[in-house]
């Protein structure tokens, strides 16, 4: 019998923590990081004017890790 | 669908997050963001920057009390958003509020309400499927 493989994905990966307290527009594809900025409209307006038509948006809290994590 | 968890680097030290690429549309306009998926939150929440990304008027909204870990409250204010993931679109309530600044957060009554989510930190994946209610 056949056994069904599923091809191992690798995780997406973003260094942030020189962003704390931005935000983060990345390439929705690649992950790579194309702007970032205290205000979301201006790190997303940045992001479209180098190119990347719809930005994914990565918030990044100042403090704590996204929600309960360790400073 | 299967999601990967994403490895976040913060100051030398890896978080693996279950952080989902999720569209919110507002008044004639919409971004995509990476939000955490948090079992552990009974609304999705989000910063009042997007609000205003967003165009969304709070004039009708319900006020809220947000409260995390240390009792400690903060202000915010419900009303119903529209998200979607892939082709599944909904629209359910979220909070918004300026402590969330740079936070979106899905949560129970606003996206485990219409999705069930298997976490399976072990192989670092979620699997979410539409609910059938």
């Amino acid at each position: 019998m056949k056994k069904r493989q599923r091809r191992q994905r690798k995780p997406p990966q973003l260094d942030l923590g020189r962003y704390r307290g931005q935000w983060v527009a990345i390439h929705p594809q690649t992950q790579v990081v194309v702007s970032h900025h205290r205000s979301c409209e201006e790190a997303e307006r940045a992001a479209i004017a180098a190119g990347v038509a719809r930005p994914l948006m990565v918030p990044v809290p100042k403090s704590d890790a996204f929600f309960v994590g360790k400073q | 669908m299967i999601f990967p968890y994403w490895e976040i680097r913060l100051d030398g030290e890896i978080h693996w997050l279950p952080l989902l690429p999720v569209t919110i549309h507002g008044q004639d306009t919409s971004i995509d963001v990476l939000a955490l998926v948090d079992s552990g939150s009974e609304y999705s929440v989000l910063g009042l920057d997007l609000a205003d990304r967003l165009e969304i008027s709070l004039a009708d909204s319900t006020p809220a009390i947000l409260v995390g870990l240390g009792e400690h409250e903060e202000a915010g204010e419900m009303i119903p958003v529209e998200f979607q993931v892939g082709r599944h679109r909904w629209t359910g309530p979220a909070v918004f509020s300026a402590a969330a600044k740079q936070r979106v957060i899905l949560g129970q009554t606003g996206f485990f309400a219409y999705f069930g989510v298997a976490f399976r930190y072990w192989k670092r994946e979620m699997d979410i499927r539409r609910g059938r209610f």
